[in-house]
């Protein structure tokens, strides 16, 4: 869901409870009678309706209290803030936020956490200076990042532009910048212009169509090269199985001849020669074998025959034996001897056997001897059978081997062919559908890939189609898209409501934002801004404090048109502000004695005061006012002499009950401890500090005053903070109510008032604090970036001042920063008293449209200049010369390097790099100091930057030394200064470290003796511009506040 | 209920002039109900299809088709050349309806409902919305609310008046039973079927979730339902409100119910018996000053929309010197006793 579907009214669509959802803004209404009751119930109503929903757990709709008839919702909260009826607003108590800009101040990070959280209004005061522009991109870089939708208005366009230039290129931002009818692309800066719709959707033009056309391009060949390769498949799988054929086939071949070696031959696959002499060898073995074995059968029968007589001869001899034995030994006496006798010739038989016996061993010897040569012959044969077998093996082996070689070549040679053709048809395919080798598996497996390759390719090719479709109706629909995903909208106020995207329908609001910021909020008029807020539901505003505004309440009555009114932005201030300066009480000392004011008492009704003293201290006197019917009031009490502050207080608080708090804070802020709780009223640095201790855990503490300024009559203590013991059993709500009931003060946490000067170097800030800002604003920086200027501001007379102060003059510009001032007395005596008498300035100041006949100027820089507009031609030459003099000082193109490089470095905005700023206040006098500069060098000069322009022309920028052309000079009338009631202000505040002005003293002088409407100044602005005037000669007198800032060059040499 | 609280049923000429202005559509009966309604307001999550524009569309798919399927991360779309700060706003748009996933190295991937999104143009959004259900008051007949399913939300200035504090309450449960009902259940009863689930105040914080009070408007509303279903079809009576004021009868009808609610409204879609229109004859005719007998004497016969009275020449003599509405067929009334009554046009003839 797009932003402009959660935020057109007409169909908002409610989305899940979010977090903070306010209750003082309704949503859009959607037919729902609960939502549309909600919305125009009043806060008590609502109250009651809840209550009852939390008990009941149904609420009947004729319980819902009829609300009052009122306008839009948007439109009662503002009535009811400029009516001063903020109590019904409950107290904003934001979380810390994590920053994109660590280098804020702690104020700035509480103005950001408040804006961020703030469930209906914000507002932030601050001068020129204290870092709004900035605050606001960390309000919008927060809100972007929450999801929120911002308008961001100001009245003018250099106030938008600034806070673009910081958060445009942010990742979280999508700005759109609305163009006024009268604004041109060509004059914004190219960091803004991009942000515009025109620049986007030419940027859309030349880029993102022209990239949708070339990725659909790259698509469509690819797709279209996943097509031609379709066919590649079959020949891929037709060769894999070649390769496939033809590996087993190499595969049974070698093992073919693998198996040569080791097994046994087949010798009916032997060639035909060799297996017919293998048979012969056979054959001629089988024989010879044949015939040896006969042989060797013949002889080992005849063997046996000769072993069978041999046995045969040996029983004879075994059986002659004995008996000869015992013949011989005369054994008479055994059988032996006896059947020897009875046997005869046993000798005879004996030596008969013993030779048959001979002759058969012999007989056997040989024929033993016979069967071993045969033996040995049938080994001689097989081994030269073997031999012969061997032989003819390795023949055929060979003969073998040759033929398997031959056709394990060819097989290898076809497969190799095989192999490169089915990688040369893989070559055409993309890396990861290649196969990993020439195999079916292997083969079908990059098929697969290849085909959801492809049907990826498909779906990004369809994509890019669809994308390029889209793109090339961007030009149509690109604005509605970018108004419905854009979450920053930056427009001028003029511009917004007449806007084809943002701007209204039929009078009506197209969208509605969840945050309108609005800066500059103090040059809008409340018609203008209840325009602006509703479109948004809540709203941050940011603006100038009005310098009337710190003045108390007047003890004589003025005239009504004395009074100026207050303007929109000012008076939601003061309704919204706790301001404790506007509190009733006044503590004043008289002759020593302490007088403390608890409530007004005009002049008038003075005379209806009556003194009583009180009754156990007759030395305080109570002054009461007793009007004719009316009660009677206590409206001062004296103390006596002897009494201090602490003891008044203490006195005060226990038996009046009055917590007369007087301070020179305008902010309550309250911090939080493990011990205490306190209410700040007054930050500022102070000499000294007292405690008083008023009720049980609560102090009251004083710091004493040393600037001048902040003593009232006599009195130097003021409050600075309030604290409440948490061991006493104080607590944050409790505190609140507290002060609210004894002060009628409640900080609502809707307001902040940045205070601290981040721009200028401190000397030009305290110079400009005093000059501008009634002394409110303080310095952030401790030390000046760089070592120039000496004197943070000068003011060269033109025309010069009397010649006999020269001395006092000299002795000034001798000065270092830092030094205490040592005022001549005759010096400061003699130009203060000067400028006291003059009543009118040298009336150097021309109106070109009267044609004088002495005029100053010449004709060739005459021709060049408007026809009418105020110009001071003395004055825009002693610019020139300052110019001149300044582009030779080394110190100062020292100071112009380094603001260039700090500014490169800086991501800031606000300057485009122009170190010297020379601000004209009258347009005529600013085309003047143009053409005087064209001819010289000094514009470009290759170290310092200069731009020339009207104050407007510098808004919302900043440069490093400012030379102000102020211009007028009349004889005798008081005259105002810039051509808008802001000029002189603006062109003040835009150098960071030096200023440098160019004036008529004594037109001046007049000026600061004027009271009331001058010209185009309405009494406001006049006495505003009065009070500057005024300060200024009383610099010029060396009186001012900060006499160390500033030198007066009496003479200009012109 | 005393006779001085119970409601004016409307008259014979108010109901002929609901039949005449309803007559061109050719309804066969007509009936007359007063209903206590509950109008429940509440806030109910919706599931809701949601096209996604041309826009975010193309870039899902645009991411989508960059993704493999074995779901990598893709790092960035910037060859697309788009304005950065516009692609961050679609890729925040297309992450923040969960469409896509960032992770904490800046990498995106679709999540799943993306995935499906991709193939079906449309996302399923989840809504908070607040509703209004109407329900038809029984705790009369000691029966639970029905659900009504209106035709159309409520027609603005239907008067509505207040009931008394005795009006019944309504027990959230019955709304949360009808939401988690079947599919088939609520197709049949035509209960929106993209509700979810009732969204009820969690009791934490009470201000914060002020949009989670259900509100329920108690209403008192009068109905004529006619039945404009041909002869040969099942029923189905459509509802016409009426403004009790004046009787104007709203020409839109504002609910249809089909034959479903036969058990629940009986009255809707039975015929009366012969007695009640006996009785409802009786309590036209006696007013009239009829004579009793020639009341009783005649002969009742129902007709479509007619109840057709053959009644004694006397009787029709007697309507004619009154200028009886009902010698010209101009006469409604009334039968039965509950909070539904059918009418009938009065037709006299002579025995």
């Amino acid at each position: 869901m797009s932003h402009r579907e959660r935020h057109t009214p007409d169909e908002a669509i409610p989305l899940a409870d979010r977090a903070g959802l306010d209750l003082t803004h309704a949503p859009p209404s959607n037919g729902s009678l609960w939502d549309e009751w909600y919305s125009r119930a009043s806060p008590a109503q609502r109250q009651e309706a809840l209550a009852r929903a939390a008990w009941q757990g149904v609420v009947f709709a004729h319980q819902l209290a009829v609300p009052a008839p009122t306008a839009a919702p948007n439109r009662s909260l503002l009535s009811t803030l400029l009516n001063g009826q903020a109590h019904t607003l409950q107290p904003l108590q934001p979380l810390a936020l994590e920053l994109h800009d660590a280098e804020l101040d702690e104020n700035q990070r509480e103005a950001a956490a408040r804006a961020v959280a703030t469930p209906d209004v914000f507002l932030i005061q601050g001068f020129p200076g204290t870092g709004k522009s900035r605050l606001i991109a960390e309000i919008i870089l927060q809100a972007a990042q929450r999801g929120e939708r911002i308008l961001f208005l100001a009245p003018n366009a250099a106030a938008v532009d600034g806070v673009l230039e910081r958060v445009g290129e942010h990742a979280s931002v999508c700005p759109v910048r609305c163009l006024a009818a009268d604004e041109r692309l060509a004059e914004l800066s190219p960091a803004v212009a991009r942000l515009t719709l025109p620049e986007r959707l030419r940027d859309f033009r030349e880029k993102t169509l022209p990239a949708a056309r070339a990725a659909w391009e790259a698509a469509r060949l690819s797709l279209e090269a996943r097509a031609g390769e379709e066919s590649l498949w079959p020949q891929l799988e037709e060769s894999a199985g070649q390769c496939e054929l033809m590996g087993e086939r190499l595969q049974s071949l070698q093992q073919a001849r693998a198996r040569l070696e080791g097994d046994e031959l087949e010798w009916d696959r032997a060639d035909a020669p060799i297996r017919s002499r293998h048979q012969q060898c056979q054959r001629e073995r089988s024989e010879a074998l044949e015939r040896l074995d006969n042989r060797l059968a013949g002889a080992l029968a005849e063997l046996e025959t000769t072993e069978r007589k041999q046995a045969q001869l040996e029983n004879e001899c075994a059986a002659l034996r004995p008996l000869i034995e015992s013949r011989q030994g005369r054994r008479v006496w055994t059988v032996s001897w006896w059947r020897s006798v009875m046997q005869g010739g046993l000798n005879e038989r004996m030596r008969d056997l013993e030779t048959r016996r001979a002759d058969m061993q012999a007989a056997k010897g040989r024929l033993e001897e016979d069967i071993a040569a045969q033996k040995l012959e049938r080994v001689e044969i097989e081994s030269r059978y073997a031999l012969e077998l061997q032989s003819l093996c390795d023949e055929e082996r060979s003969r073998r081997r040759s033929l398997l070689d031959v056709e394990i070549a060819a097989a290898t040679q076809q497969l190799a062919v095989a192999d490169e053709r089915g990688r040369a048809l893989s070559r055409t395919l993309p890396q990861a559908a290649v196969p990993t080798e020439m195999s079916r598996v292997a083969v079908q497996s990059a098929h697969t890939v290849w085909q959801r390759l492809r049907d990826e390719q498909k779906d990004r090719a369809n994509a890019a189609e669809l994308w390029l479709r889209t793109v090339e109706e961007g030009e149509r629909t690109l604005p509605r898209k970018l108004a419905d995903c854009a979450n920053l909208v930056a427009a001028t106020t003029a511009a917004l409501a007449a806007d084809a995207q943002f701007g209204d329908r039929n009078g009506v609001p197209s969208l509605l934002f969840d945050l309108l910021i609005l800066e500059e909020a103090h040059q809008i008029t409340e018609a203008e801004f209840a325009a602006a807020a509703r479109r948004a539901r809540r709203w941050v505003l940011i603006g100038e404090p009005r310098l009337d505004a710190e003045r108390r309440i007047p003890v004589r009555k003025e005239t009504r048109s004395s009074v100026p009114r207050p303007s929109f932005f000012e008076r939601l201030w003061q309704n919204l502000h706790a301001d404790p300066r506007h509190l009733p009480f006044a503590w004043t000392r008289h002759e020593g004695r302490l007088h403390c004011r608890l409530r007004d008492c005009s002049t008038d009704d003075e005379k209806w005061i009556e003194t009583e003293t009180v009754v156990d201290r007759p030395e305080i006197a109570l002054r009461i006012l007793t009007l004719p019917r009316q009660t009677p009031r206590l409206v001062d009490i004296h103390f006596p002499i002897e009494m201090n502050v602490a003891e008044a207080k203490q006195f005060l608080f226990n038996e009046m009950e009055e917590l007369a708090v007087q301070t020179r804070g305008q902010s309550l802020r309250w911090s939080e401890s493990a011990t205490e709780i306190v209410l700040h009223l007054d930050d500022r640095d102070a000499s000294e500090i007292t405690t008083i201790d008023l009720a049980q855990g609560v102090c009251e503490c004083l710091a004493r005053t040393t600037a001048h300024r902040g003593m009232v009559g006599g009195f130097d203590w003021h409050t600075r903070s309030l604290a409440f013991a948490v061991a006493e059993g104080w607590t944050r709500q409790r505190a609140e109510e507290w002060i609210g009931e004894r002060l009628g003060l409640r900080a609502l946490g809707r307001t902040i008032r940045l205070t601290a000067q981040h721009r200028l170097d401190p000397s030009l800030a305290h110079f400009l604090s005093d000059l501008l800002f009634d002394g409110s604003c303080t310095p952030i920086k401790t030390e000046a970036a760089a070592s120039w200027p000496l004197r943070a501001v000068e003011f060269v007379a033109v025309p010069p001042l009397a010649l006999e102060d020269t001395r006092y003059s000299t002795h000034s510009r001798e000065r270092g920063r830092g030094e205490a001032e040592s005022s001549s007395a005759v010096g400061v005596s003699v130009r203060g008293s000067r400028l006291r008498t003059l009543k009118g300035g040298a009336g150097l100041e021309i109106e070109l449209s009267d044609r004088r006949p002495l005029d100053p100027i010449p004709a060739d820089l005459r021709a060049h200049l408007p026809p009418r507009g105020l110009v001071n031609y003395l004055e825009a030459r002693a610019v020139v010369q300052y110019l001149d003099v300044l582009t030779r000082d080394d110190g100062f193109l020292a100071a112009c390097e380094g603001w260039r490089q700090r500014r490169a470095a800086s991501r800031s905005s606000g300057c485009n790099g122009s170190a010297v700023a020379i601000v004209a206040l009258y347009s005529a006098q600013v085309e003047l100091l143009r053409q005087m500069l064209r001819k010289t060098s000094f514009l470009a000069h290759p170290v310092v930057s200069i731009e020339i322009g009207s104050p407007s022309a510098f808004a919302q920028r900043e440069c490093l030394l400012a030379l102000i052309s102020l211009t007028r000079s009349h004889t005798h009338r008081a005259v105002p200064y810039g051509e808008h009631p802001q000029a002189l202000t603006q062109a003040m505040t835009r150098a960071a470290s030096g200023l440098i002005l160019f004036g008529d003293p004594g037109t001046l002088a007049r000026r600061s003796q004027w009271r009331g409407p001058l010209d185009h100044l309405d009494d406001e602005a006049a006495r505003r511009e009065g009070r500057i005037a005024t300060r200024l000669v009383q610099y010029l007198q060396g009186r001012g506040n900060h006499p160390s800032a500033f030198l007066v060059q009496e003479g200009s040499g012109v | 209920m005393s006779a001085a609280l119970a409601p004016a049923w409307p008259g014979s000429r108010v109901l002929l002039a609901w039949w005449r202005g309803l007559s061109e559509r050719k309804p066969r009966q007509m009936r007359v109900g007063r209903f206590l309604l509950h109008r429940v307001e509440a806030l109910v999550r919706v599931r809701r299809a949601h096209p996604l524009d041309r826009w975010q569309r193309a870039l899902l798919q645009f991411a989508s088709a960059r993704v493999p399927l074995s779901g990598e991360w893709i790092s960035s779309l910037k060859d697309l050349q788009l304005d950065e700060q516009i692609l961050g706003q679609l890729v925040r748009e297309l992450t923040a309806l969960g469409l896509l996933h960032r992770n904490g190295a800046g990498l995106w991937r679709l999540t799943p409902a993306g995935r499906k999104t991709v193939e079906t143009g449309t996302l399923d959004a989840i809504l908070d919305q607040r509703r209004t259900f109407a329900f038809l008051d029984k705790a009369t007949a000691n029966l639970p609310p029905s659900f009504l399913p209106l035709d159309r939300p409520w027609p603005t200035g239907l008067s509505s008046p207040t009931p008394d504090t005795a009006a019944p309450g309504f027990e959230i449960a019955r709304l949360e039973t009808c939401i988690n009902q079947s599919p088939e259940w609520k197709s049949l009863r035509r209960f929106p079927s993209d509700v979810e689930a009732l969204l009820l105040p969690d009791g934490t914080d009470v201000e914060s979730s002020w949009r989670r009070v259900i509100v329920d408007a108690v209403t008192t509303q009068w109905f004529a339902f006619l039945d404009f279903s041909p002869v040969d079809k099942e029923a189905c009576v459509k509802g016409f409100p009426a403004r009790s004021e004046d009787w104007t009868l709203d020409p839109k009808p504002l609910a249809t119910l089909s034959k479903a609610w036969r058990d629940d409204l009986p009255e809707l879609f039975d015929e009366p018996s012969p007695q009640q229109w006996r009785q409802a004859w009786r309590d036209w005719s006696q007013p009239r000053g009829l004579n009793v007998e020639d009341i009783e004497a005649s002969r009742l016969e129902r007709l479509e929309h007619r109840l057709i009275v053959h009644a004694p020449p006397r009787l029709l003599e007697r309507l004619r010197i009154l200028r009886s509405d009902a010698i010209k067929q101009e006469a409604w009334l009334l039968s039965g006793e509950g909070t539904i009554r059918t009418a009938a046009q009065l037709e006299i003839q002579s025995q």
